[in-house]
This record gives structure tokens, C-alpha cells and sequence, in this order.
């Protein structure tokens, strides 16, 4: 039977496929057995060590393919904790003497595992703790039956689930991924923010999305319309497959356009241009015709690993985006982290209000060396392209200076070392917490540009969390009281000669475009699957009359 | 056949990260049993997570001891090992 259900649609188009359930954490059975079960239950055990051992080699030689040697190394450690046979001792002795089941038994001891390890004051050691609990939550997913399957993505798949996050997004081959669907989340969370640099439709906040999918069922996704339909009839699957095909001729009279800047019917060009997350979405970027990089988000670089990234490593990354940029811009985001965006291997402390609490700069503030380290790889690299580095969350000027001291420092020490330094590189910040977007004109004397955050802009000025759908109808980046502070912003910004961007979901939204036009942003930067449309809709503006429309929004609600 | 060796651990960082997985790899490409005597442990070298725990540091003094089929070219290779920290 079809079912249809609706949510928010976060990105345009349309997609059908085939369901791949994402299930959240499984349940772990605890039963005490029999005596006589105790062999069985062994065998459980060692069944589902082999199964997972066959299944890591299969991903082991198709990832030697395809990724780096990184990713394959840590399969490889996950091989081996598997294989352990201290690990198979301390299971099996635990079936027979506690008399416990095999799931309980296996977490039990890798759970002791994991406290052991935690509890080593040595650094590598207690990274090893999220190869552990990888290990611990496939076999235990394994001896439950209620395996993820998300690691067999055919092409066409839709993935849904309850709610993603940012590494199990980044551990998806995104090139077979048809559309998301999930049942929390909102505008502007992870999920949403990939759909649309893939340029894939998605549809979040779907109540009941979970239960009514399996893996395997057919679905149809309209973003356009925050519809999905689950099973759809024969009917319901010929009207698509139009609506489908119109959608790719679409895009491909969009594309025409891609090279050509978005210039208003007035004369004034606004730059289009792209948020990354990872260093192989550039050629995306370039592809639709972006003319920077106005968001490199680099906590990415972080993200779906055991430990740090080099200073070497990033160094290599960024290079390799500002050389394929070829000296157009690129501003690097550095670190925004928190408890929010957790590092397995960085354990930040649980905090009460995460969006409000110790992350981004604050956090790159208290840990120097982390935030040093990339301050001083972006500067490396900075010889290879047109590097801007941008600062998040700054909300006073204390926290900029000290964010300024500190690639000072790094500056020196490395001209010191000899290292060449581009001298052209442009520092600046995001305007995100009001306090900054208040106070703009303060902070536009000290940068060389701004960048407006719209998303966390509108989040904290409504004081509405970004990824609770019941609060969903707060996210109004239209209304006058963002509209006052971006402008705002934008005149602190072209009084003190520097420019403005914005790089939030709003940049990308054709809907707004003509009042950011009519807000005075230099640039616009957005998920590259917005471009092609942000730019034809620019073109159809008038700045002046954009403006003037923006004037009388701003001070109609004065009265 | 069992066969020991004294050994003084020479990788730079102890038998830890690269040189402990090395090391496992090794030993499970050996059929017979190989243990590591560390102070008053007795560690088994297939066990990744044992060989973790036990925390062996650079310069510590270990005895390797190989029992099985043709254990001495075993012994000469984990002892190399071990002991230069090299081809790691």
C-alpha cells in the first residue's frame, strides 16, 4: 500500500529510488542462558566475528580502489581488535561462567575494553578507543541480526533514517545516494546542508518516516513539495518519472549559463560563490560555476578519523583546493567545533547548550596549539592560491585580537623557519553572534572582510535551535530583525572599505535573493548545487528597486 | 620446539601504534604460539589489545619466547623487530 508523508523539503528536485534504512542504535539482548545453551551462544559469537571479518576485507579491497590509505589502514586496526584472540577468550569465558548471552557477553568485555583504555593517560591509546567501538557496534549489530546497511548502497538509493550526522554522512559513497529522508532535523542540519551540495533533494523532519520503511521498498522524494511517498503506485510513479525528466532538462539549461557571472539587470555583479565541505567537492564547485570558495568548512578534515590531522595533511588539502581555485578566493572557515560536533577522539565535554557553549573560536582559544597548528598549514599553503582565512563566532573584539595574535605568531615563526608566506592573505570573520552584527562597526576597522552566518545569525537572534522542528517556524531569515543586522553589517563593511558575503542556507535561497542583492552583499556563497539557479534569478534583479524594497521592509516595521 | 631470546625493545615510542600492529601481523602469520614475558606478565603477541595494554616502552627489557613448528627463523624476525624498530 502507498503511503504518502510529509516534511520539510530542504532542497529542490525530485528522486526515486530504492529505501535504505538507516536504523539508529540497536538494542543489546541480556539474557541469562542455560548451561547447555553456553556452546551455541560461543558459536553465536564466533559466527559473527568471521562474518564481520569477511565483510571488512570485501570493503578492505574495494576502499584500496577508491580512497586513501588512511581509511584502509584503520579498517585494518579494526581487523585486527576483531580477530584478537584475548578478546575470544574473554568472551567465551564469560558465556560459560556468567552464563550470559553472546550479545551481552561481547559487550560486556569490549565495553571493559573501551574503560581500559580510556583510562591510559597515553594519547594513541585512547584513540583506539573509537576503533573499539566501531568494532563493538557492527558485531553486535551482526549478532543481533539488525545489521546497518548502510555500507551496501546501490545506485538509486535513498537513504533514510531517523537523523544523520555529520561522519555517518561522510562515511556514505555519495555518488549513489538519490535523496535523504530522515525524520529529525531541520533547514539547516547536516543532512540538509549535504543534500544540497550534492544537489540531491531532501526532505527532513518527516514524523513517522522510520517506521513505515524497510530497506528495499521503492519510494518517490519531492523536495519541492516536502512530500515522500513510500510504495507509490503505478499512477503515482508515471507522473514522476515527468516530473523527473522535465527536472534533468532543467539543470541542463541551467548549466548553459554556469560561466557566465551574476550580474543584476542594472549593471551590479554579485559574486556567486561555493561552500565546500572536503576538498574533492571543488570540482563540483567549479563545475557549476562558482567564482570562489566563500566556505571551506574544514572541521571535516577532522571528522571520521582516529586522531589529528597532521599539520602536513592539512597543509597538502589546502594547497590543493587554492591551486585548483586558480587565485580566484578562497576563504577558509577555521575550526568550528564543539560539543555539538564531536571528535571521537577528542573527547569535548557534554555540554548543556552546545549551540551556546564552548565551540568554534572559543574553543580554538582554550586549545592554542590545535588552532596554531592550522593557523600555521593554512599559511604554508597560503603560496598556492588567494587564501582568506575567516574566523567563526567571534562576538567581541578581544576574541579577534587574541584569533589575530596568534597567526601573528605563527607568521613569525614560520618566516623564522624560512617558510614562504604569501603576504597577500586576507583575515577575516564571520558576523553570526548578534553581538558582532551589532557592533560591526568595531569590528570592520580590524578585518579585511566579513562573511555573514545566516544560519546560526537567525538561530540565535530568534534563540530558536536550528535542528528542533517544533521550533522550525522561528527560522525566518526575512524578517526585519535579521534583515536590520545583516544591513547592519553591510554598512559597517563598505564604510570601512572592506566587502561582505554570506555563506549561510540563506545565500542559496532564490527566494531571498532579491532582498541580499538589495542588502548590498558583495557575495553570495552557497551549496554548489544552488549556483546555476542563484545566478539565473540574479540576473532577472534590479539592485536599485531591490534596495528600495529592503529600505521600506527595514523601516515599515519601525511604526 | 620452544625457543626464547632476551630483548631490548628499540623502536623509538615502545611497542605501540605501527610497531604493535606490525608485530601482530607477524605473529598471526605464524601457526605456533608466541608470547612476550614483560615484568611479571605474560603476553600473548596475537592479542593486539593485550600488547596495547601492557604499555612496553622504548628500551624495555623482554623476553620473546616462539613454540611451534620451525620457531627460530620466527624468533630472529620479532626479535629484529622489536629491537631496531625498523622496516615498520
Amino acid at each position: 500500500m502507498s503511503s504518502v508523508l510529509e516534511g520539510i523539503g530542504v532542497s529542490c528536485g525530485v528522486a526515486s529510488g530504492t529505501v535504505i534504512l538507516v536504523l539508529p542504535s540497536i538494542t543489546i539482548e541480556r539474557r541469562l542462558i542455560e548451561k547447555n545453551e553456553s556452546e551455541a551462544q560461543i558459536n553465536r559469537f564466533k559466527a559473527s566475528i568471521d562474518q564481520y571479518v569477511q565483510n571488512t576485507q570485501i570493503v578492505i579491497e574495494q576502499s584500496r580502489r577508491q580512497v586513501s590509505g588512511q581509511e584502509t589502514a584503520i579498517l585494518e586496526a579494526h581487523l585486527l581488535i576483531a580477530r584478537d584472540p584475548a578478546l575470544l577468550q574473554a568472551v567465551v569465558q564469560k558465556i560459560e561462567t556468567e552464563q550470559k548471552c553472546a550479545s551481552w557477553a561481547a559487550a560486556e568485555v569490549m565495553d571493559s575494553y573501551i574503560a581500559m583504555f580510556e583510562n591510559l593517560s597515553d594519547e594513541y591509546l585512547r584513540q583506539r578507543v573509537a576503533d573499539i567501538t566501531e568494532v563493538r557496534k557492527t558485531v553486535l549489530e551482526l549478532l543481533s541480526g539488525q545489521q546497518s546497511e548502510i555500507r551496501t548502497l546501490t545506485h538509486n538509493s535513498i537513504i533514510i533514517a531517523d537523523d544523520l550526522g555529520p561522519a555517518e554522512t561522510l562515511s556514505l559513497d555519495r555518488t549513489r545516494i538519490a535523496a535523504f529522508v530522515t525524520e529529525k532535523g531541520g533547514r539547516t542540519s547536516h543532512t540538509s546542508i549535504l543534500a544540497r551540495a550534492l544537489g540531491i533533494p531532501a526532505v527532513v523532519g518527516v514524523a513517522g518516516i522510520v517506521g513505515v520503511s524497510e530497506t528495499g521498498m521503492s519510494v518517490i522524494v519531492d523536495a519541492d513539495k516536502g512530500r515522500v511517498i513510500i510504495n507509490p503506485t503505478e499512477d503515482q510513479q508515471t507522473q514522476y518519472a515527468q516530473k523527473i525528466q522535465i527536472a534533468v532538462a532543467e539543470q541542463a539549461l541551467l548549466k548553459e549559463g554556469a560561466h557566465q557571472p551574476g550580474v543584476t539587470t542594472d549593471g551590479k555583479k554579485i559574486g556567486i560563490w561555493a561552500n565546500i565541505g572536503s576538498d574533492d567537492e571543488v570540482k563540483v564547485a567549479l563545475a557549476n560555476g562558482a567564482e570562489g570558495i566563500g566556505l571551506f568548512r574544514t572541521e571535516f578534515l577532522y571528522m571520521d578519523r582516529t586522531e589529528l590531522p597532521s599539520e602536513q595533511e592539512q597543509e597538502d588539502i589546502y594547497r590543493q583546493v587554492l591551486t585548483a581555485m586558480q587565485g580566484k578566493p578562497v576563504v577558509i572557515r577555521t575550526l568550528d567545533l564543539g560539543a555539538d560536533k564531536q571528535l571521537s577522539y577528542m573527547r569535548l565535554k557534554a555540554e548543556e547548550n552546545p549551540a551556546l557553549g564552548c565551540r568554534a573560536i572559543r574553543l580554538c582559544l582554550k586549545e592554542k596549539e590545535l588552532f596554531k597548528r592550522q593557523v600555521r598549514a593554512l599559511l604554508k599553503a597560503s603560496v598556492c592560491g588567494n587564501l582568506w582565512i575567516m574566523f567563526p563566532m567571534i562576538a567581541t573584539l578581544e576574541e579577534l585580537h587574541d584569533a589575530q595574535a596568534i597567526v601573528r605568531e605563527a607568521r613569525e615563526e614560520l618566516s623564522l623557519a624560512g617558510a614562504p608566506i604569501a603576504l597577500d592573505i586576507k583575515i577575516g570573520m564571520m558576523v553570526e553572534v548578534p553581538a558582532a552584527a551589532i557592533n560591526a562597526d568595531f569590528f570592520a576597522q580590524e578585518v579585511d572582510f566579513f562573511s555573514i552566518g545566516s544560519n546560526d545569525l537567525v538561530q540565535y537572534v530568534f534563540a530558536a535551535d536550528r535542528q528542533n522542528q517544533n521550533v522550525d517556524y522561528l527560522y525566518q531569515p526575512a524578517n526585519p530583525a535579521v534583515l536590520r543586522l545583516i544591513n547592519n553589517a553591510v554598512r559597517a563593511a563598505h564604510a570601512a572599505g572592506i566587502p561582505v558575503g554570506m555563506c549561510g542556507e540563506m545565500a542559496g535561497d532564490i527566494m531571498y535573493a532579491d532582498l541580499l542583492v538589495g542588502l548590498g552583499l558583495d557575495e553570495l556563497s552557497m551549496a554548489s548545487g544552488s549556483i546555476l539557479r542563484m545566478k539565473k534569478a540574479v540576473r532577472f534583479i534590479h539592485s536599485q528597486t531591490a534596495s528600495e524594497k529592503v529600505c521600506s521592509i527595514i523601516s515599515d516595521s519601525k511604526k | 620446539m620452544e625457543v626464547g631470546k632476551e630483548v631490548t625493545v628499540g623502536c623509538p615510542e615502545g611497542i605501540h601504534a605501527r610497531p604493535a600492529a606490525c608485530l601482530v601481523r607477524v605473529a598471526n602469520e605464524y601457526a605456533g604460539k608466541i608470547t612476550i614475558h614483560y615484568q611479571n606478565q605474560m603476553i600473548d603477541a596475537k592479542s593486539i589489545m593485550s600488547i596495547l595494554a601492557a604499555g612496553i616502552g622504548h628500551g624495555a627489557k623482554i623476553k620473546v619466547v616462539v613454540a611451534g613448528d620451525a620457531a627460530e627463523p620466527v624468533l630472529e624476525k620479532i626479535g629484529q623487530l622489536l629491537e631496531t624498530g625498523a622496516n615498520l
